[in-house]
Formats: structure tokens, C-alpha cells, sequence
């Protein structure tokens, strides 16, 4: 824990636009990296025609599969799993539905992979933190799973206690 | 770029090891630890250094090496010596017969059939063969991809043959010490895969049986690919592992057309990669499937070998038939190249069953490491509700439908598991709508409780869920059942019987493995013949589909059983004795265990339509129509014996017969997972019976 502190200390020092945000207002690190669809299972899972397929339908394994999952392609920012903020938010999106339980719970799976993809410090802190920011993260039921993804990526943010190495701004990649 | 920069500092330690690496083995799982995986992956050419003494072949004349370029990718590509190397290395490879060889064979997926002469590949896509006529000619493309190694380096460097075939470029510099030296091309592409994917260890995964959807009821198999990282320390992040899929690409909604084209081929099947975590949603949560994990004894040259194949054949396609070249058969075929030694394929027989798959992998002993189970959220939620008082059921129940209930009583503790397992349900109930709808109730309802969840600052307990070991599917019988016994009815002193089902398990077979309260069958059949040795074989009954599906009624679980059959079978009543009925039934109703699960009972209300043109039917027609009740009681004597007692009765309005019906008692004691004694009480109009008959199961 103490040497992640450091690191959130030189991460924001070497950024310098963290620290010269103002106060109560977060910088928002992920410009617009995939078109409007977005990352959510929703969109994924069935495409543009949501019910489809559910009955008789076809396959499970076959219904939504577009080239952006090719074995060689494999260029859409909804795939990666590599640490980033791009990652992180399509990660949120897609996981939404589990995401939100364990947010409300304080801590699970979804969020430890989150906390990883983030760079955070620690799951256990992240849980305690997403738990406490439920309310602004997920105004209300019916915010968009973009919105959500971004909300998330923001909280985490703006906890600096948090340590989201990953999550840092994009001025300073 | 942190992580560009980070690459690009440990360039020449991977360079180093670059060509060592190649020949053999990634050093073994410790460097490959120690290191992360880049290194999996030589760059060949001038910037890799010498080639080890026993990599290059004694003839290669030193000379020949060009000179060092600093960006190979983008070097102007200058024209190969022809001093004769790449001709000896493939007259090398024809004497020492690689052509012939195991893993070449399995790279082409060349097979050969007992139709046609010569060999074939599997592949239908034309991206995998560099020869003409490659796709049958595994000789041909030998040469054509040794050749291919050496040729200039195209525009796009990602098109040279190094780059598109990295798994036969592995394996052939093994046999052949191929000069490294003499190839001048980087491979971005395959380099990002590798670094997005950065393979450690394969698991096969097994996501269960789930009749809701008709190509899923048999189960389906894919790849969960251990992602290499040091940051995961604490924990390991297997959401954030990479899924591997074999699937086809439907393009069309319409069911009936997607069975024939399905059954028939028509559909291109591809190899998909994407976060394991997709993969878990959808079954694990959206579809309620338990997930098994079988993880492969394989070293990391093995590993490496399996995922650049899958890069192979990731530029290509397959036909995708549901019945046989399905997604459990690719799976297998592309684990294969890892070893001459492994062998799946033949260990599967059509249809290939995933289940059936699983058990392939326990034919190769040792080849299993490791098994792992992945709950479902349905089984989290079973796990949660397991051992609360009935205070704490009523409250979980009330808050499902009301999410602001008050809820006195309580202790913090007891509230937190409460909210917690009604979250579950909730999502378990309103799966669909809360994907797809936000203006949904399920929405409202998860959106009320979580925020009620979220003011309690608590963190929940982690769940403990035990993994249900007589479930794993590499225990269950084998898929295949056929049957031999004596039987005896009135109408006939003595009679054989034979029957076979293609699959899969009935509610009397052994339960391991298996769903407890499931019949799925596909095409069973069965007929009689007389042992006297005169008169014809008649047949009893033949089904394309039987499928009873028991849904426990509990207070939290209020989805019907249900049953449906489609075939035809013997009648034995008088006025038709003998006849054929073709008969489509089904029907949905109530279902319950209780006895701790030993007793399962479940009642219908079905309805029947039969075809004869003899019978009596609606309007003198031969066609049937009857509705009536029908049911099962199921009593777990032991382990693997059951006694089932099923029943249906039929009212037909208005036709020559007044109704019609059956009645049928079954006691089974299954002998290991491989057979069965069956013994079976039968009652219909017209016949009573009796037969004793024993059951294998392949």
C-alpha cells in the first residue's frame, strides 16, 4: 500500500494536468475510442435487433458474432484487455449487469478485474470506493451503458486514494 | 506509449533469446515467467543472431546471410540469393517424409475418408493453402510453404508466409533447423496477437446443457487462454483472460432455416477471440450455465504451437455442420497440433457430442491438469439462499417484487445476505430486460435494491460455492445408448427387443454429469423381434426429439415443466393393432422433489395430435386428436439406480377410441457409467408387457 501511494504521487506529479484540475471536477480521460453502439452486452449479444434469435434462435455461440471478434482483426476497442482506460470503460459497459451488483455489494470478481484493468492499488479499496459512489455512478435505471462505462472510469478517478495508475489522463500517455 | 516504450526496452533481451526460444522451447515455464511472452515469438531475420549450432543446416553457406536492415518490415525487400538452399530444404523434407507426418497432417487438417482416394482438408476457406490444389495435395503445400518462408517480403508483411503460418514455421524450423538468417520478415500482426493475448496455459471449457435453446441443449465447448500477466499478483484475473470460439456465423433469424442450413453446412464457422468475461456474462449470468474448465498439460512450446495454429486458421473458415464438424470438433482438431502424441479427434464419433469431447481429453492421460468450476448465477444464487431461516426466505421473496419492503428483524448481517441474494434473483428473472430494456420493471426493481445494497457500507462476505463434483461432465455416460433384452406380452409369448438412442440421458439413466431433472433424447428408437425366428421385426417407436424438462416449483422459481415428442411408434390397440401413429405431443405443467431430492415428480397437461390414415380419427379422418394429464415420479434408490413410474392419458373427443393412454415402470441400475439392467413394466390398450433388458451406454 505504501509504495502504491508513491506511485500515485509520481504519476500525478509527472502528469502535471491531474493536479492542475479544479477541485470537485474530473478530468475525463477517455475520448469517444468506438462509435455510438458502445461495448454493452446488449449490443453485442443480440446486435441492432435485440429478442431475436432467443427463442428457437439459432445459437447462442453464433448470433453476435461480427468481424470484430476475428482471431486477426481483433481491432475493436470492445476486445482488449490490456490496462487503460479504454479497456476499463468497455470492461464496465460490457459487464454492467454484474458490474452494478458487486458495485452495491462492495467488492467481487467484476471489480477485481476492473481494479486490474485500472491499475488500481487494491480490489478490496476499489469495492469500498465504488460502493460509496453507487449513487453517482448509476443516477438511475435507465442510464446508458456508455454512460455507465464513463461514470465508472470516473469514479475511480477521482478517488485518488485509489491509485488507477492506468486510468491517468490522456495528456500524459 | 508506456507500453511501447516498455517493449522496445526489452527488445534485445527477446532478440537474444530469439532463435533458442524457436528451437525449442520457451526455455520452460519458468523463463517464460520471469520474461513476458514477446519472447514467445522469434523475430527472424538479421536483427535474430546466428542460429544456434544445431539449428542451421551444415550446407547453408555462411556468405549467404544479407546484411542486418534496422526496420525489416519496411526494408525495400531485396531479391533472395538463389544459391540452391531453399530447393535442398525441401528435397530434405520430402526424404525424411514430412509431408506424411503426424502434425503436418493435423496443420492442413487433412483428413483421409473411406469415400474418396487421396486426402482432403477440412478447411473450406482457400486462405490456408499457399499451393494450388494445397486443400489436397499435403505434399504440395510442404513445399509451396518452404519456399513460401523464403520469398521476398511482400507490402503488407503480415501476407508473407512466416507471418500467416507461424505454427508450420515452428514446427518445420524443428524438423528442418531452417536458417533464420536468410528470413527478413517481422510480423506486426502476429506480434499483437500475441502480446494482446499472451498465452500461458488452455483450458477447455464446457458450458452446460441448456435445453431453452435448441443448439445449445447439447452443451458447447471453447478455449479459455490463461493470460500471462505480472501485474496480477494478488489474485488471478481469469474474467480477463481470452475466450476462444468456434462458431458459425448465423445470418438468419428464421429457425427452420437455420436448422437445415446448419445440418447441411452452409454456415461459414470461424475462430473468434475475445475477453473471457464475454464468455462469462453471457453464459454464466445471462443464460444461467455452469461453466467447467479443463486445464491442458501443456508446455509453453505446446501452448504456443495451439495458438498460432489458431492464428492459421483465424484468416480462414470452415463448413460448419452442427451434427459433426461442430464447434467441439475444431476446438479439439486445433489443440491437436500441439503434440503427435495427443490424439482427440479419433477419440470422438459422430455426432460429436461437447460432453463427449471433455471425455477425449481424460483418453490422453495426464493431458487434463486441472479442473475448475465456474458457477452459474443461478447456482451462486442457490448457494445464497442454501441455510437461511424461513424468515430470511420470505424477506428475499418480498423484496424481488417490492425492493423497498421494510425489513425489521433483521441483523445488519442477515439484511446484507438477504439483499444480496434478491439482487440474484432478480437478474435471474429479469434477465432480458435488463440487457436490453431500461425503462424495464426488472431495471426499476435492480436499480431500488442496489441502491438500498449500497447504503448499507458493508462489503458482502466472498461466496463460497462447492463445486458439485458428480456433475462434471467428463463423468457422465457416454452418449450413445443402445439396449438388448427379452420381453413378454400378452399378445406375444416371447419377444427380443433392441433399441438405440443417439442421445443423450433420460431420467432413469445415472445422473452424473448430467442435469438431475432432465430428459433429453435424441433420436430413440426401438423395435421388436420375434425369437422364434419367424414373423417380421416390428418397430416399437422411433423419436427425432423426447425431452421431458422438469422445473423445480419452488417460491422462487415459478417457471413450468414442459414436455414435447416428435416421432411415431406401434399401436397395439385392437382396432389398430400394429399400426404406425405418427404422433407430434407436448405439453406444460408442474414439477417438485422433494425427500431431499430423492423423489422427483412432475404432472403435465399434454396434448396429442396422431396420423394414421387407418385409425378412427376426427371426422373419420385417421388424424388424432386427444388432451389429457401426464406425469412422472422419479424415486433415487442408490446412486445410480432409479425407479421411474411415468403415465399419460389421453381424451379423444369425438373419435372411434375414447381415449387413450400408457402406463410404465422402469427400475435401472446402471453398472459404472457404462451399462445399465433395465427392467420395464408396460401397460398400453391392447397389451400389457414386460421386458428385461440391459443398457450400454458409448
Amino acid at each position: 500500500m505504501k509504495s502504491c501511494v508513491l506511485v500515485v504521487v509520481a504519476v500525478l506529479a509527472s502528469s502535471g494536468l491531474a493536479a492542475a484540475q479544479p477541485p470537485g471536477q474530473v478530468y475525463v480521460p477517455v475520448p469517444r475510442p468506438y462509435g455510438d453502439a458502445g461495448c454493452g452486452l446488449g449490443s453485442i449479444l443480440f446486435g441492432d435487433t435485440p429478442g431475436t434469435g432467443q427463442v428457437f434462435a439459432a445459437t447462442t455461440n453464433a448470433t453476435f458474432y461480427s468481424q470484430t471478434f476475428g482471431i486477426t482483426s481483433g481491432t475493436s476497442n470492445c476486445v482488449d484487455v490490456v490496462p487503460g482506460p479504454t479497456s476499463a470503460r468497455s470492461f464496465s459497459e460490457t459487464n454492467r449487469v454484474a458490474l452494478s451488483r458487486e458495485m452495491a455489494r462492495g467488492g467481487g470478481e467484476a471489480i477485481a478485474a476492473l481494479s486490474t484493468l485500472g491499475g488500481c492499488c487494491g480490489a478490496v479499496a476499489v469495492g469500498v470506493s465504488l460502493q460509496r459512489s453507487f449513487r453517482r455512478i448509476v443516477p438511475d435505471a435507465a442510464v446508458s451503458d456508455q454512460a455507465f462505462g464513463r461514470n465508472v472510469v470516473e469514479a475511480l478517478v477521482a478517488d485518488r486514494s485509489l491509485g488507477c495508475v492506468k486510468l491517468a489522463p490522456v495528456a500524459a500517455r | 506509449m508506456a507500453t511501447r516504450a516498455g517493449r522496445d526496452a526489452r527488445a534485445p533481451s527477446s532478440r537474444a533469446g530469439a532463435a533458442l526460444l524457436l528451437v525449442g522451447l520457451i526455455a520452460g515455464a519458468s523463463a517464460a515467467e520471469a520474461a513476458p511472452p514477446p519472447g514467445l515469438w522469434p523475430r527472424p531475420g538479421p536483427s535474430a543472431p546466428p542460429a544456434p549450432a544445431t539449428a542451421p543446416p551444415a550446407s547453408a553457406p555462411a556468405t549467404a546471410r544479407p546484411a542486418p536492415a534496422t526496420a525489416p518490415a519496411t526494408a525495400p525487400a531485396t531479391p533472395p540469393v538463389d544459391d540452391g538452399y531453399v530447393e535442398s530444404l525441401v528435397r530434405r523434407a520430402r526424404d525424411r517424409g514430412l509431408a506424411r507426418a503426424t502434425i503436418w497432417l493435423r496443420l492442413g487438417h487433412w483428413r483421409t475418408s473411406l469415400w474418396r482416394s487421396g486426402y482432403r482438408s477440412e478447411v473450406d476457406g482457400p486462405e490456408l493453402f499457399l499451393a494450388p490444389g494445397g486443400a489436397s495435395d499435403p505434399a504440395a503445400e510442404l513445399d509451396a510453404t518452404l519456399r513460401g518462408f523464403f520469398a521476398p517480403v511482400p507490402r503488407n508483411p503480415d501476407q508473407h508466409a512466416v507471418c500467416r503460418f507461424p505454427a508450420r514455421f515452428q514446427w518445420l524450423h524443428r524438423q528442418l533447423g531452417l536458417d533464420l538468417g536468410r528470413i527478413r520478415v517481422d510480423c506486426p500482426g502476429f506480434r499483437k496477437f500475441l502480446d494482446v493475448v499472451r498465452p500461458r496455459s488452455i483450458s477447455v471449457v464446457f458450458s452446460s446443457y441448456f435445453l431453452a435453446r435448441a443448439a445449445s441443449a447439447f452443451g458447447h465447448t471453447f478455449l479459455r487462454v490463461e493470460r500471462f500477466d505480472p501485474l496480477a499478483t494478488e489474485e488471478r484475473h481469469q474474467l480477463l483472460d481470452i475466450g476462444i470460439d468456434y462458431a458459425a456465423t448465423v445470418d438468419t433469424g428464421n429457425a427452420v432455416l437455420y436448422a437445415l442450413r446448419g445440418l447441411t453446412g452452409l454456415f461459414q464457422g470461424r475462430f473468434k477471440r475475445l475477453p473471457y468475461y464475454y464468455k462469462v456474462r453471457e453464459y454464466n449470468d445471462y443464460e444461467s450455465r455452469d461453466l467447467w474448465e479443463y486445464e491442458l498439460a501443456l508446455r509453453p512450446d505446446q501452448v504456443f504451437m495451439v495458438l498460432a495454429h489458431i492464428w492459421e486458421l483465424g484468416h480462414t473458415w470452415f463448413d460448419y455442420y452442427y451434427l459433426t464438424e461442430n464447434c467441439s470438433y475444431h476446438i479439439l482438431g486445433a489443440i491437436e497440433v500441439a503434440d503427435p502424441r495427443i490424439s482427440l479427434l479419433e477419440h470422438v464419433r459422430d455426432p460429436v457430442i461437447p460432453s463427449d469431447t471433455i471425455k477425449a481429453l481424460y483418453r490422453n492421460p495426464g493431458l487434463v491438469r486441472r479442473v475448475t468450476y465456474r458457477p452459474s448465477l443461478e447456482t451462486q444464487f442457490q448457494a445464497r439462499v442454501r441455510g437461511m431461516s424461513g424468515a430470511e426466505l420470505s424477506a428475499v421473496q418480498r423484496l424481488a417484487a417490492d425492493p423497498a419492503a421494510p425489513l425489521p428483524a433483521l441483523t445488519d448481517r442477515q439484511r446484507i445476505a438477504v439483499l444480496d441474494a434478491a439482487a440474484d434473483l432478480i437478474d435471474m428473472r429479469f434477465a432480458d430486460d435488463i440487457v436490453f430494456d431500461p425503462r424495464s420493471e426488472g431495471r426499476r426493481r435492480k436499480q431500488q435494491l442496489l441502491e438500498r445494497r449500497s447504503d448499507i457500507l458493508v462489503p458482502s462476505p466472498p461466496l463460497e460455492v462447492a463445486t458439485p463434483w458428480r456433475k462434471a461432465p467428463h463423468l457422465s455416460h457416454g452418449s450413445r445408448r443402445i439396449g438388448l433384452g427379452v420381453g413378454s406380452s400378452s399378445q406375444r409369448d416371447l419377444y427380443g427387443r433392441m433399441s438405440f438412442r443417439l442421445a443423450l440421458h433420460d431420467m432413469a439413466d445415472a445422473p452424473d454429469g448430467y442435469p438431475e431433472l432432465i430428459s433429453f433424447e435424441f433420436l430413440p428408437m426401438s423395435a421388436r423381434f420375434p425369437s422364434t425366428g419367424d414373423g417380421p421385426i416390428s418397430l416399437e417407436e422411433i423419436y427425432l426429439l423426447r425431452i421431458r424438462h422438469l422445473n423445480e416449483w419452488t417460491r422462487f422459481n415459478r417457471r413450468p415443466s414442459w414436455d414435447v415428442r416428435i416421432g411415431a411408434r406401434a399401436l397395439r390397440e385392437p382396432e389398430c393393432r400394429g399400426c404406425v401413429m405418427g404422433e407430434v405431443a407436448g405439453g406444460a405443467g408442474w414439477g417438485t422433489t422433494f425427500a431431499g431430492g430423492r423423489i422427483a415428480l412432475v404432472a403435465t397437461v399434454d396434448t396429442l395430435l396422431g396420423w394414421n390414415s387407418s385409425l378412427g380419427g376426427v371426422g373419420d379422418s385417421g388424424l388424432r386428436v386427444g388432451f389429457g394429464p401426464s406425469g412422472a415420479v422419479r424415486a433415487t434408490l442408490t446412486h445410480r439406480t432409479a425407479l421411474l413410474f411415468s403415465g399419460e392419458w389421453f381424451w379423444l373427443p369425438d373419435q372411434e377410441r375414447d381415449w387413450i393412454g400408457a402406463a410404465a415402470l422402469t427400475l435401472r441400475a446402471g453398472i459404472g457409467t457404462g451399462s445399465a439392467i433395465d427392467l420395464e413394466l408396460t401397460a398400453r390398450p391392447g397389451e400389457p408387457s414386460a421386458t428385461l433388458g440391459w443398457l450400454f451406454y458409448y
